[in-house]
């Protein structure tokens, strides 16, 4: 046992501070490897900074170790590495689980100390590192070191702009900066008394050279968008936005020259592009931050796979295998591509590829599907596929082509109503006056500016960012904005159950004992079980690791789809599969305890002389029964490509009735298309490859960040980690956000009737509109934050 | 009123201060990362330089 100068005196890991027993210093193994390299390196200024910042530290426990081989390859020192003109290199990674100061601190300290680096900077908002480095730098140790600090090293895919979002920042602080200044000077026109002053022609004239770089450039991304909109037949909301605007300066600049200087509407003007733009942006930045994160969920080390060229093996990525070539496969790693087993036997687990959550066994010359994981030890087969036109690369494909057909383009309706609305009173107001031509005009001007929709173009935009931030903050991550308009509608909700509904690895729920020495023997399986990849040996692992007593074994032999044996304390212990014990005698001492059909068993023989019985099933996620009472309102399905006797005692312990079982990944895909064909709304929540085509389809597909890297790039909607209670929160966030939308318009219609109809008869005052405006835009921020966010914690 | 003849220039000048240090400001990409040097005050010790590459 290791002892540390601290000890767990508060009930909290000493890591990540998450509750741990007190007997404990740690809440799992991972917590504890990082901090022993922590305490060895000196680097314990990391745990000071991390109470300051408070921020949810990185679950060890789902830390998956990943190999950087790649990081030594031809192909990324040639993709990867820019070479600057001083002779050095900048490269950019994405860092996994960087979540607050005290990660940005240890990730550069770290990288500062190692020979040849010049600059490291963490970037948190984009979970990127930037790297400086000359040719002496090794950055497969250096991604190993981050690796085994909980680290997950990520390749980025570019250099880490955000040119656009920098643009639109431009915009905003100048038209902001711009309309201030111009409210400022306007001021003295208001009061009055200034009209037939030089003084008033000085003010005016000032207001207008302002509003020009807003019109000119700060404006610019609304002329466009409602260029674009007319070129493709459609009226935007931009259009009458940019129609307002225009007038407003034209009217104003008429005004100004024939010195009526009570019609001036520059500050009005820009003081709206300043809102409209902050609308946007808040906006934007929502959709970016869940698209970055899902961006750096996706993004993976390229694989390396050993390849036989006829005289040896030589790595290569994935994406250089072809058909016919010999390729081998770690323990624990990704089958790459299709293919043919050349090996004796193979334990695989097809959990992503079927949803099967039971490890199959093959024997030579049987076919291994692309996305299998190898659990046995390392294997060898001849590749059929290239990477890229494996099955689960054509369901993409399909499911894609599918989606664009069933989902139409984004409504507009609302935007081409108003839009009209506003163009034909505009032009009644003109052609009633048309006797006095300067006059008509002007009250056709004035209607289209006193009606521009400032707070309806708001309503949206806010609700949504509103709704964007709220997401983020409980860790949903919403890819589009199209996916608020379509969660309200959800009526259907279909499960997946592997790894969804339930853990996705089978978990210990029963022992039975015939042996006295319970302590000993867990010592003894967690010897035997320790470095295998099989899903048992995790679950034993996770079971017994607090309560077992550390030892060792010899002569440990493993036999793929049967069990393990070795020898401990002089003792042979056996775990075995009930189908590979042909001993009577033993069936008969276990038959006494009751078993359940649907679990997996393992028997323990010490010296020959049953021990112990162990159940393990995989179980429904602890929330489960709470986000599905939260669901209840809605029909809840099951779709799994797993046996039918796992599903229905899964769904049966969740008071489940609809379910599906042996789908494969094209009959869910079928039944998804089906009903969203009749006009269901659905909502998919899958994890696997077997899902990607149903979460293609659907009307929102919805994954969690640790699911296969292709479902999380079909998915809509992107669950931080895989609490299900997160799913009725969502859709509880979208019809929030979808009210406070129509809230917002109710009020900005009523609000322009209103002004309309007073500018109308000449009734509002120039003062009075400067006032109106923003405050109809400050309500509609408020009412997007009052409804959407309001008492949500409470309503969940 | 005299005194607009001047208070007027002032401000516009201040203004057009404020703008182009924002513009440079931008420029300068000090608004790429908006979080992260919100963090690194915390950083009691002083960036040490990096002693181990060539001169």
């Amino acid at each position: 046992m290791h002892h540390y100068h601290q000890t767990n005196t508060d009930g909290l890991c000493l890591h990540c501070a998450r509750e741990t027993p007190l007997d404990r210093n740690f809440c799992c193994s991972g917590c504890e490897t990082v901090f022993q390299i922590i305490q060895q390196r000196g680097w314990t200024d990391y745990y000071r900074l991390q109470k300051i910042s408070r921020t949810d530290m990185p679950d060890l426990r789902e830390h998956k170790r990943v190999t950087y081989d790649f990081l030594e390859s031809e192909t990324y020192r040639k993709q990867h590495l820019h070479e600057q003109a001083d002779g050095t290199f900048t490269c950019h990674w994405f860092i996994d689980g960087m979540t607050c100061a005290a990660c940005v601190w240890l990730i550069e300290k770290g990288l500062k100390q190692r020979i040849g680096v010049h600059e490291a900077r963490a970037f948190l908002d984009r979970g990127e590192l930037s790297l400086s480095v000359d040719a002496r730098f090794d950055h497969r140790s250096a991604a190993e070191e981050l690796d085994a600090l909980g680290y997950q090293v990520k390749l980025s895919p570019h250099q880490g702009d955000n040119g656009t979002q920098s643009t639109e920042l431009l915009r905003l602080g100048i038209s902001g900066a711009l309309a201030a200044n111009m409210m400022l000077m306007t001021m003295p026109l208001y009061t009055g008394g200034l009209e037939s002053d030089a003084f008033g022609v000085l003010f005016g004239g000032i207001t207008a050279v302002l509003s020009i770089p807003v019109i000119l450039y700060a404006a610019r991304p609304f002329f466009v968008k409602a260029w674009a909109g007319l070129r493709n037949r459609r009226l935007s909301l931009d259009l009458p936005i940019s129609i307002g605007l225009v007038s407003a300066e034209c009217l104003s600049i008429h005004q100004l020259l024939t010195r009526q200087l009570h019609h001036l509407y520059f500050d009005s003007m820009a003081m709206l592009v300043f809102f409209l733009l902050i609308g946007r942006f808040i906006q934007q930045r929502g959709v970016n931050q869940a698209l970055r994160h899902t961006r750096q969920l996706v993004a993976t080390m390229p694989q390396i796979v050993q390849r036989w060229d006829g005289v040896s093996w030589s790595s290569v990525t994935a994406q250089q295998i072809e058909p016919g070539d010999l390729i081998r496969i770690e323990s624990g790693n990704l089958v790459p591509v299709d293919g043919q087993l050349r090996s004796d036997d193979a334990v695989l687990s097809l959990h992503v590829v079927s949803g099967e959550s039971e490890p199959i066994h093959q024997r030579e010359g049987s076919p291994v599907p692309a996305g299998a994981i190898n659990l046995g030890c390392s294997l060898e087969i001849c590749a059929s596929s290239r990477f890229s036109d494996s099955d689960s690369e054509r369901l993409r494909d399909l499911a894609n082509r599918l989606k664009s057909q069933v989902i139409p383009a984004s409504e507009q309706t609302l935007a081409s109503v108003f839009t009209t609305t506003v163009l034909i009173t505009a032009l009644a107001a003109f052609l009633t006056h048309l006797d006095h031509i300067e006059f008509a005009f002007r009250s056709a001007l004035t209607i289209l500016i006193v009606a521009c929709p400032c707070a309806l173009a708001l309503a949206r935009p806010t609700a949504l960012a509103t709704a964007f931030r709220q997401a983020s903050n409980l860790g949903i991550w919403v890819r589009s904005t199209d996916a608020w308009r379509r969660a309200p509608m959800i009526s259907r909700v279909i499960f997946d159950k592997t790894g969804v509904l339930t853990e996705g690895c089978p978990g210990l729920i029963r022992s039975h004992w015939l042996t006295p020495r319970e302590h000993w023997l867990k010592g003894a399986i967690i010897a035997l079980e320790r470095d295998l990849n099989h899903p048992i040996a995790q679950a034993f692992r996770t079971a017994f690791a607090v309560s077992a007593e550390p030892t060792s074994v010899t002569e440990i032999r493993v036999t793929p789809g049967q069990g393990v044996q070795g020898r401990v304390d002089g003792h042979h212990v056996v775990l075995t599969a009930p189908h590979a014990c042909t001993d009577q005698a033993i069936h008969a001492a276990f038959s006494e305890f009751p078993t359940s059909p649907t679990a997996t068993q393992v028997l323990v023989l010490i010296d020959g002389q049953p021990a112990a019985l162990f159940e393990f099933e995989d179980r429904p996620r602890p929330e489960a029964p709470s986000a599905l009472a939260d669901l209840s309102h809605m029909e809840v399905s099951v779709l799994s490509g797993d046996r039918p006797g796992p599903v229905q005692s899964v769904c049966h312990q969740l008071g489940i009735e609809r379910f599906q079982a042996a789908m494969n990944p094209t009959d869910k895909l079928q039944a998804v298309t089906e009903l969203v064909h009749t006009g269901h709304q659905v909502a998919v929540i899958g994890d696997g490859l077997n899902d990607m085509g149903a979460l293609g389809t659907a009307t929102i597909g919805v994954t969690h960040a640790q699911a296969t890297e292709a479902a999380i790039q079909m998915a809509d909607v992107v669950l931080a980690r895989p609490d299900l209670r997160l799913i009725p929160l969502f859709l509880e966030l979208s019809r929030r956000a979808q009210r406070a939308t129509k809230q917002g318009i109710t009020l900005s219609l009523f609000y322009n009737v209103i002004t309309v109809f007073l500018a109308w008869q000449g009734l509002i005052g120039p003062l009075w509109a400067a006032i109106l405006m923003p405050l109809s835009s400050l309500s509609v921020i408020a009412i997007a934050n009052y409804t959407v966010k309001g008492d949500f914690r409470w309503a969940s | 009123m005299g005194i607009l003849i001047m208070l007027v220039p002032v401000t516009l000048i201040l203004a057009a201060i404020s703008v182009a240090a924002y513009i440079w400001a931008h420029r300068n990409h000090q608004f790429d990362d908006l979080d992260t040097p919100a963090y690194r005050i915390l950083f009691e010790e002083p960036e040490e330089r990096n002693e181990n590459h060539e001169s």
